[in-house]
């Protein structure tokens, strides 16, 4: 039976499933009360934890939100029962952690991570091509350097307790947001006073993450594969994704299209490309998107969980820093097109030559 | 059974262990038999896959605990 299930799952039909389920859920999540276009948007997700902790002070973005630790433990459970769980470090955390940094800002210049760009599009949110075409070309350059030998270099098996650090953290992070004590900040407006019950929450990232670890559901491995390797598997995720939120979103009339002033989102063209090419570019360099790391780390793969670290700490700086860009707003028939101000442009063009300059150093000779 | 020549990918994730096989197949010549070692978990759908797209053949796969072995004949 487990064999079987491996199988299907393995399959071209498991990663459909994974993709429709993801895509659906999403787009339903809204709807039971988290914000507009976000159901699942893994970098918006942790931000929202990192505010929660009190580790940035924008207030319209704080809240637990349990589908992270979800994710995790979901796949946790999924590795655990398959007999997959392998704790493994030693590759590169720290250039890793600099990764999730530069990762977080990119996602928060475009106001979403892959995650939800698709979903943006899904709702009609034109704004979300070009964030998509950033990132196909952020995960491009990425690919070009991983042909030229580009390796964080070999993971190691570590100790089972290693391994289980994160998912234990992940388990405070749920207990916490059930206690919801003092010292934990909750928006009382804006995207982090949204959110759809607890339970649902969690019962949904569980399911998620489960179905992702099994399946290998990653939106930056979709387009990577593709251009390496012209393999078209994971992308089939990434489409029946799409598809049936597209499909989700106009049966409950939240489909809203269009490029100006659009939920939680900017129409700053060229920052909606650049901040994704960045993105992009530290995922491929990384090896997987923000939801693929956080599957790894259920499996116990602590390198990951680094990486996730660094996203959640990208977040302080950049709303500290005043590095994440600003939505569209319309006051009284007059748009004012958001985006980043200086300081994101600048950490922008930081990030990027970060990344090149790994890319380019970081080539293994290899027979 | 014997091999050509052996490629250790052991602890590098997807898709690096496919780019590596990929590379050294191209160094050998056809019928030549490559030997990998791999840990990564996704490897025996990554390696069929592989072998199915490029149509090097899969002659065998094994797996002892967290090793993975193919032997992978360049077409």
């Amino acid at each position: 039976m487990r064999q079987q299930l491996s199988a299907f799952f393995a399959s071209r039909w498991g990663i459909i499933l994974a993709g429709v389920v993801i895509g659906l859920l999403a787009a339903l999540l809204p709807k039971l009360g988290n914000p507009p276009n976000m159901g699942v948007c893994v970098a918006c997700f942790e931000r929202d934890i990192a505010g929660a902790f009190g580790l940035h002070r924008a207030a319209v973005v704080q809240y637990l939100r349990p589908e992270i630790p979800a994710f995790v433990l979901g796949s946790l459970a999924a590795a655990l029962l398959f007999g997959e769980f392998r704790a493994r470090a030693g590759s590169a955390p720290l250039v890793r952690f600099f990764l999730g940094v530069f990762a977080m800002i990119g996602a928060l210049v475009f106001l979403g991570c892959p995650w939800r760009a698709i979903l943006r599009l899904a709702g009609g949110d034109w704004n979300a091509i070009i964030g998509i075409a950033g990132l196909t070309l952020g995960v491009g350059i990425g690919g070009a350097f991983i042909k030229q030998g580009f390796s964080l270099g070999r993971s190691r098996e570590t100790f089972k307790i290693a391994g289980g650090l994160m998912p234990a953290l992940m388990v405070g992070i749920l207990l916490l947001a059930l206690a919801q004590p003092a010292f934990i900040l909750i928006s009382e407006k804006g995207p982090g006073s949204l959110h759809a019950p607890i339970l649902i929450s969690l019962a949904v990232g569980l399911l998620i993450g489960f179905l992702a670890q099994r399946t290998r559901f990653c939106t930056m491995g979709a387009i990577r594969d593709f251009v390496l390797i012209r393999d078209t598997h994971l992308l089939l995720g990434l489409l029946a994704m799409i598809v049936t939120a597209f499909l989700a979103n106009l049966a409950l009339g939240q489909f809203k299209p269009g490029f100006e002033a659009q939920a939680i989102a900017h129409s700053s063209h060229l920052w909606n490309f650049l901040g994704m090419v960045l993105a992009g570019l530290c995922f491929a360099l990384a090896g997987g998107c923000p939801g693929r790391q956080l599957f790894l780390t259920g499996e116990g793969d602590t390198d990951s969980g680094v990486f996730v670290l660094g996203m959640i700490v990208g977040a302080g700086f950049a709303h500290n820093w005043l590095l994440a860009a600003a939505p569209d707003k319309l006051a009284e028939g007059v748009l004012t097109v958001g985006g980043p101000g200086l300081n994101g442009q600048v950490a922008v063009g930081i990030g990027l030559v970060f990344c090149l300059v790994l890319g380019f150093a970081m080539r293994e000779r290899f027979e | 059974m014997p091999f050509d020549r052996e490629l250790d990918v052991r602890g590098l994730r997807c898709p690096l262990p496919i780019l590596r096989a990929k590379k050294a197949l191209a160094d050998m010549s056809s019928g030549q038999v490559l030997h990998i070692l791999a840990t990564d978990p996704a490897s025996l759908q990554d390696f069929t896959a592989f072998a199915r797209q490029t149509g090097n053949t899969l002659l065998e796969n094994r797996q002892d605990g967290d090793l993975f072995e193919f032997l992978v004949q360049r077409k």
